[in-house]
């Protein structure tokens, strides 16, 4: 990919430094919903943030606010060190993908591409090239003549990328680029992207609901919850030390047990479950004895044994049945009856791994740095 | 002036119906009654009658249809029609509908040109010595006369305009005028002109085309609007849009009797006339030469002036009419004006009009 | 779209081909309608522009012979593309107000659009005869004003004609803009905004080449009716006012020559089909750029 070099598109050198910081945004609308609780948020250069969140959160309208399609009652906007809250959109200098691509319908994908650098009044031979390059750039060469309407779904996405980055812009912006395409083709459109970005060095701000789409594509994920952002880090971070249950829940699977906090010190916790039995774990947050507690276990690390042959432990050891088996190829699942609660573990299959019908009775077992305890909200 | 502008005249049926709503309040009770007649014109069975409709229509069915039923005994069909093509249409295939109608002058004149649709009158049935020879037609009797008046804005002068070379006079009498506009089937009246620019009444036919549009050239640019439609004529003068204006004197009757500050000049008034034909080949021809000699009888056409602003053709209808009803009608100024010549009008007519036409958009 | 989907119907008939037909076999009674109310006495027309008096081309020969009637045709030819376009102009800020104000505010503002409608054409034309005449409103308030010492005379010119077509035609103009406008994809504005459009040039590259169909079809329907108008520029217009109606209308009312008459409506007709068809056909090549 040399075009990317003759462009000046080149990840060479690579920037440093903060791209976008949003300073406590706020807004409200007339018939009283409140889009935007103080939000703040920092994107590096060059990495891509993705604003992960349920539908309602905030997050479409935190991309319409950098974009400037709509402005904040308070708060402040700042890209590249240069605040540009009240600046309209046309002079922020920002691409963004639309989740309906919105392509110009009456031009070509060529016209559609020029569309940013013609605003830009940049010469007509120069266009000419950058086009091509883009084009390129998502190996669309052939179709420049073409109307949007004439291509497929996953073409039109790549000319609404390749329109939004041809005038390279400080940021990109992306709200949900991919949720028309089918599940195949949005594997290999999030590889494409991630490999556009780290070519281009590109700052992404990327919106999507979708968690397993943002833990693949991100550097860093901001979990949107209420017009707030509630947790931001990287991808694995987040998973392994959410800082609530929601992010927890929202951020990849979860068995969740109820209980009451027996001792707390130190970051470590006991919790008596409903039946008497207690587990260790850590604790999320400083808590007092007493308190309702729920006990966060990733489905993969519970670890199951075959009943007769228990791991001589008697620490969040707990005994149960398999009541559901579920194959997932190079996995599987087994949903267990603790005698009330239910969990879920997920197992790897290996040729040494046991195996478990539906009815087998068994032992489950995790790790206390594996249990989260957090106060139930 | 072709005369055919009737229907349209009463077709807009606002300000002739509030004439005649007026009229019937006032005067119902005063239309004269019609005598005895002579039994040569009773008779038995029917006789369709086609009108022009609307007010005029109403009028004659009051004025002339009832007694005219209760007094020969022939009952009357009436029907609205109005078109020389149908009159041809119904001769032509010997499928006669109406027996007789009635027809502008100047257009029973076109339909005779094209053939012998019409049949003569019978003059024999006809007692009438106030009916003057001008009236008397071979294939028609005329039975009413509209006139085309000039009309003024009475609060816009000191002195009243009187004659066309006033209407003319830019200088004593400022301010917009109306004329008619030839177009829509209102007539090209070239009349005024000529009349204006010195052209004695008696003098005026063979109209000197050239001339008359030499005259209106000069009062151009003071003439603001043609009017295309009664009503729209006496709307400008009621409304003051323009304080000088041509009109059919049934159209500014309506306006005097509200009292509004319009003025009538019956110096160099055209008057035309509505006859009544005979189809040819009608079976019921002895019919209809009874209906139209019913229709010269002085108190029949008195009780019909009494109804609607048109002029009466037999002069002894004036004994039977009350003398401020006599001055709003045409047969009272026939003095003051002049009668088109419709065979001249309908020899030129297509040369008139392009003439006109090509006059207007210069 | 409609290309691809017929020819995506091969050949097996699809169902929604055989409804179609079915749609077709509903529609007679229109057709047949549109035959006789229409079809037949246009037919008739053409006819009689050739044969009455007698067959031949002598009626058109007198449109040559005298060129006052091509001139009338021509007049009203032109007033028709001023209407046509004034109306454009004043129509497409109200078609655009009504896609972008809340769906009640826009209600209101179709409706308050359709409010004349109630009234017939002579009654319109007459009420700005009321507004604009010698004693009317306007006069009146300039001269209470003092802005003028005698009345003006705004009646009985091309101008007020066009004024009054305008507002006459104004409805038939923003109802088919508003259809068009409403199917915008307002997302694309916003996308043309952020990728560096100012607001004027999103309008120009995006929002109106967008909304030509629409503008079209208003304007079509706006510019063929002005073609029969003659009641207003009877009303309203002066001396040159005199539209091609009118002298058709003369023709076959005042100097009942019908051949005449016929041989200018054909002429009107062929006009009026050529200027459609121009018009088809700029639209066609601009959505296809």
């Amino acid at each position: 990919m040399n075009m990317a070099a003759d462009l000046g598109f080149s990840g060479a050198g690579v920037r440093s430094g903060t791209c976008l910081v949003l300073d406590r945004l706020t807004r409200s609308y007339p018939d009283g919903t409140v889009a935007l609780r103080g939000l703040s948020l920092s994107v590096p250069a060059g990495r891509i943030v993705s604003l992960l969140g349920p539908s309602g959160s905030g997050k479409t309208t935190t991309l319409k606010m950098i974009a400037g399609f709509d402005k904040p009652d308070s708060g402040s906007i700042t890209l590249a060190g240069r605040d540009i809250s009240r600046t309209p959109p046309h002079m922020r200098d920002i691409g963004m993908v639309f989740q309906n691509y919105a392509l110009f319908p009456h031009m070509s994908v060529f016209d559609n591409v020029a569309f940013p650098l013609r605003m830009r009044h940049r010469a007509r031979r120069d266009i000419e090239t950058v086009v091509q390059e883009a084009l390129a750039l998502v190996e669309l060469q052939g179709v420049a003549a073409r109307l949007p309407r004439q291509l497929s779904g996953g073409q039109q996405q790549r000319v609404a990328l390749a329109r939004a980055i041809v005038f390279r812009p400080q940021l990109l912006l992306m709200d949900e680029p991919l949720g028309a395409l089918d599940r195949q083709l949005r594997k290999s459109v999030q590889s494409e992207l991630k490999r556009l970005q780290r070519q281009l060095d590109l700052t992404v701000v990327y919106v999507t609901h979708d968690q397993e789409e943002a833990m693949f594509l991100s550097d860093e994920i901001a979990i949107v919850q209420n017009g707030q952002i509630v947790q931001c880090g990287a991808p694995a971070a987040l998973y392994d030390a959410p800082e609530s249950v929601f992010v927890a829940g929202f951020l990849g699977e979860s068995n969740f047990l109820g209980g009451t906090l027996a001792e707390a010190g130190a970051g470590r916790a006991i919790v008596t479950l409903p039946d008497g039995r207690q587990m260790r774990g850590r604790s999320a947050a400083p808590m007092s004895a007493g308190r309702a507690v729920s006990v966060l276990i990733r489905p993969e690390k519970l670890q199951v044994h075959v009943a007769s042959r228990a791991p001589g432990r008697e620490v969040n050891v707990l005994a149960g049945r398999i009541d559901l088996v579920n194959f997932l190829g190079g996995a599987v699942e087994y949903e267990v009856d603790l005698d009330g609660p239910r969990l879920t573990a997920r197992v790897h299959l290996r040729a040494s791994a046991a195996t478990f019908a539906v009815g087998d009775p068994v032992v489950l077992h995790v790790e206390p740095q594996d249990c989260l305890v957090f106060p139930t909200p | 002036m072709i005369h055919i502008h009737r229907r349209r005249f009463m077709a807009e049926a606002m300000a002739a119906g509030l004439t005649l709503g007026e009229a019937r309040g006032q005067t119902l009770n005063l239309l004269p009654d019609v005598p005895t007649i002579p039994n040569r014109l009773k008779g038995s069975g029917q006789l369709r009658v086609a009108n022009s409709g609307g007010a005029l229509a109403e009028a004659e069915r009051k004025a002339v249809y009832e007694p005219f039923q209760n007094l020969t005994g022939i009952e009357i069909i009436e029907t609205e029609g109005f078109a020389i093509p149908k009159i041809k249409a119904q001769v032509e295939t010997r499928n006669i509908e109406w027996d007789t109608a009635t027809l502008g002058y100047g257009n029973s004149l076109v339909l005779l040109q094209d053939g012998d649709y019409l049949e003569p009158i019978d003059y024999s049935l006809i007692d009438a010595p106030g009916l003057q020879d001008q009236y008397r037609h071979k294939y028609s009797v005329s039975y009413v006369t509209v006139a085309t008046v000039m009309t003024y804005r009475t609060d816009a002068f000191a002195t009243a305009p009187v004659t066309w070379a006033d209407y003319w006079d830019l200088k004593r009498f400022p301010g917009p005028r109306n004329y008619m506009s030839g177009s829509q089937g209102i007539g090209v009246d070239l009349w005024p002109a000529l009349l204006a620019d010195g052209v004695p009444m008696d003098k005026l036919y063979p109209l000197d085309v050239k001339r008359a549009f030499r005259a209106l050239d000069r009062i151009k640019d003071s003439i603001v609007t043609y009017w295309a439609t009664g009503a729209q004529s006496a709307e400008l003068m009621a409304d003051n849009q323009t304080v000088l204006g041509t009109a059919w004197n049934g159209r500014i009757g309506p306006l005097l009797q509200r009292k509004l500050p319009v003025g009538v000049s019956w110096h160099g008034a055209n008057f035309v006339y509505d006859d009544h034909i005979v189809l040819r080949g009608t079976p019921n021809i002895a019919n209809a030469m009874k209906f139209v000699a019913f229709c010269c009888i002085p108190e029949v056409q008195a009780r019909l002036a009494m109804l609607i602003d048109y002029g009466f053709t037999n002069m002894d209808a004036a004994h039977f009419l009350p003398p401020e009803r006599l001055r709003m009608l045409p047969s009272a100024h026939l003095a003051e004006g002049f009668f088109a010549d419709q065979i001249w009008e309908r020899d030129n007519r297509k040369r008139v009009t392009q003439a006109w036409a090509e006059w207007i958009l210069s | 779209m409609m290309d691809v989907a017929l020819a995506g119907g091969t050949a097996q008939p699809v169902p929604s081909q055989r409804l179609f037909s079915g749609a077709g076999l509903l529609a007679l009674p229109l057709i047949v309608l549109l035959a006789v109310v229409y079809v037949c006495p246009v037919g008739v027309m053409l006819a009689d522009s050739f044969t009455d008096p007698q067959p031949g081309l002598q009626q058109y020969q007198r449109m040559i012979e005298h060129p006052v009637y091509l001139q009338v045709l021509a007049r009203t030819f032109r007033l028709a593309v001023v209407v046509t376009a004034a109306t454009a102009i004043c129509g497409f800020p109200v078609a655009y107000y009504c896609t972008i104000a809340r769906p009640a505010v826009a209600r209101i503002a179709l409706g308050l659009l359709f409010v004349p409608f109630w009234a017939s054409t002579v009654v319109r034309t007459y009420a700005l005869m009321v507004i604009l005449g010698r004693t009317g409103i306007l006069n009146g308030a300039l001269l209470w004003a003092g802005l003028i010492s005698r009345p003006t005379q705004f009646l009985f010119h091309t101008a007020t004609v066009q004024l009054a077509m305008v507002q006459i035609l104004l409805p038939f103009f923003v109802l088919p803009v508003y259809a068009g406008l409403r199917t915008i994809d307002l997302s694309l504005l916003s996308a043309a905004e952020g990728l560096g459009a100012p607001p004027w040039q999103v309008f120009r590259r995006i929002y109106l080449p967008l909304s030509l169909p629409g503008l079209f079809t208003g304007a079509l329907i706006v510019f063929v009716f002005c073609f029969g108008f003659f009641i207003t520029p009877t009303l309203l217009g002066g001396r040159r006012d005199v539209t091609i109606a009118m002298v058709i209308m003369a023709q076959f009312e005042g100097q009942l020559d019908w051949g005449f008459g016929a041989a200018l409506s054909t002429v009107l007709l062929a006009c009026t089909l050529v200027a459609v068809l121009m018009m088809l056909r700029v639209a066609k090549q601009d959505s296809n750029r």
